[in-house]
């Protein structure tokens, strides 16, 4: 039986957030993310103004002048994640919680169940996930995944696309290769070689023409799904929810400029962050580094991962570079701080051709094993040379800690750290 | 091999006061009264309101209404062509 997956893909989702929670930003370009000094997201009236999440704060005030910027609230997203994943949930059990804007569902078997076709039945859904949230949702239907995800990107926003297996190709025509989900872009690259553009090239590409090519199985596997043969399987075990970012950032007193102390703090942090990471055990694809000046200046740099990771050896590897370009000698430093984002299962990891992903699958015993470790043992009893410095280092005067913004949408309860889990909306007369 | 201890069996088929006041908690946004507009309703200034973002609402239900100038609430009349969000499904105040 040829199944029935859809993805539901929250249209901008933390600006819709933010609109939904304060209605003074209807209708207005909403960007968030000022707390990162990058946007986070775009509300498309931001986005109609050609405003795209690479630029930085300064090209968006340049193109789209009267651009509110405000703090990301992620207390407030992942109420409205768990929202969206229960009121799929009442249709169907066989849900996915990709990511904190996106979900899978297995609707197969529910036409005969509610009497109605599975676009009926989809549309429904997303009905009543755009009446009860206040925003919009991009949604797909397929026999794959990879076909489902790649049908919620049409017409946005608020779109509907259903792709069936027999009319596959005219919509994979319209879709660059390197915006296949589990594409990486040095795939991407290598297809382009080979003359493949669109989704659609590779679909037509013989099976005996993918050996020859000596593609990697997790190719092929995205071969057969575009193709309409369904190899990804919903992953819905819930132990890697609840978590939309990681971020793990230390101050440090008196500020300094040692190199190689800098480098150390960073290094543990990175540290630290992979180990939350896989003790929920999710993989982050892009990261972003931070240096924070005395002078409360920040230098920053994102990075996208070439594979999903949540070994710091890899992530180090990465930073190390950027790290130098980073680092001003004659300045003085006072934190380092890393975030670890697009977050995703660590079962879902997206090979590359070379080879990097399977290096970080022979290391998971290695880091299994520390992890281990560190629970018997507490704290850091292992780690990495390059955090050593950091974790030896007492810290001379203790610096107050940077106050958290509470979420103001939230209703303030009297259990101070609480806060009431129904999104307070303002005055009403 | 034993039973389970008693009390949690007790336990199952009890709920909340929170989720007492929400019909459909996934749906549910809380505002706090301004004024005495509804003080027939017996919502009074400064008490919490609860509402479901929903459709379905008839004749005199109380409902959400969003306007340029923010939220009001008001008695659902048929024809009413206004920006209604939502129905009002409770609302408490706390004395203490």
């Amino acid at each position: 039986m040829e199944r029935q997956i859809v993805h539901f893909d929250g249209d901008s989702f933390f600006a819709s957030v933010e609109q939904a929670l304060n209605y003074t930003l209807r209708g207005l370009p909403v960007v968030t993310g000022a707390e990162r000094g990058a946007a986070t997201s775009a509300s498309y009236e931001a986005k109609r103004m050609g405003v795209t999440r690479s630029m930085t704060l300064k090209q968006i005030k340049e193109i789209c002048p009267n651009v509110v910027v405000v703090n990301s609230d992620y207390r407030a997203y992942a109420i409205y994640a768990h929202r969206m994943y229960r009121i799929v949930r009442r249709y169907t059990p066989l849900v996915e919680e990709y990511s904190v804007d996106e979900c899978f569902a297995d609707i197969t078997g529910l036409d005969k169940t509610y009497g109605m076709t599975y676009t009926e039945i989809a549309q429904m859904i997303k009905a009543k996930l755009e009446e009860s949230l206040g925003i919009t949702f991009g949604v797909g239907l397929a026999p794959t995944k990879v076909l489902a995800k790649a049908a919620s990107k049409f017409n946005k926003p608020a779109g509907f696309t259903h792709i069936p297996i027999e009319r596959r190709r005219e919509y994979l025509a319209r879709v660059a290769i390197g915006n296949v989900w589990g594409v990486g872009t040095a795939t991407a690259a290598q297809l382009q070689g080979l003359g493949v553009m669109t989704a659609l090239d590779f679909a037509n590409k013989s099976f005996e023409w993918m050996q020859l090519q000596q593609m990697h199985k997790n190719h092929r596997a995205l071969w057969h799904e575009l193709n309409g043969t369904l190899v990804h399987e919903l992953n819905i075990n819930p132990d890697h929810q609840d978590i939309g970012s990681i971020i793990k950032s230390r101050t440090f007193s008196p500020p300094s400029n040692d190199k190689t102390f800098i480098y150390s703090q960073l290094a543990k942090n990175v540290e630290a962050a992979c180990e939350r990471a896989r003790t929920h055990g999710v993989r982050a694809r892009a990261i972003t580094v931070m240096l924070k000046t005395q002078s409360f200046l920040y230098g920053r740099v994102e990075i996208t991962l070439p594979v999903a990771t949540a070994d710091p050896r890899d992530m180090l590897a990465v930073i190390k570079p950027q790290f130098e370009q980073l680092y001003r000698p004659a300045t003085l430093y006072r934190a380092t701080g890393i975030s670890l984002r697009s977050i995703v299962p660590e079962d879902s990891v997206t090979l590359d051709f070379f080879g990097a992903g399977e290096k970080t699958l022979r290391n998971a015993p290695v880091l299994k094993s520390i992890d281990d470790i560190n629970h018997r043992y507490g704290g850091q009893s292992v780690f990495l040379g390059s955090s050593m410095q950091a974790i030896n280092y007492r810290e001379r005067s203790r610096v107050k800690k940077e106050g958290r913004r509470t979420a103001k949408v939230l209703m303030e309860s009297e259990y101070k750290r609480k806060s009431i889990d129904i999104p307070f909306l303002g005055k009403v007369q | 091999m034993g039973f389970a201890a008693p009390a949690e069996d007790e336990l199952a088929d009890t709920i909340t006061v929170g989720a007492y006041l929400l019909r459909d908690k996934d749906a549910s946004y809380l505002l706090q009264m301004s004024g005495d507009s509804m003080a027939e309703a017996g919502i009074l200034d400064g008490d919490m309101v609860v509402f479901e973002r929903s459709h379905d609402y008839r004749a005199g239900d109380i409902v959400v209404v969003l306007g340029d100038d923010g939220y009001t609430l008001e008695y659902f009349k048929k024809g009413t062509p206004r920006q209604i969000i939502g129905v009002v499904t409770g609302s408490f105040r706390k004395y203490k």
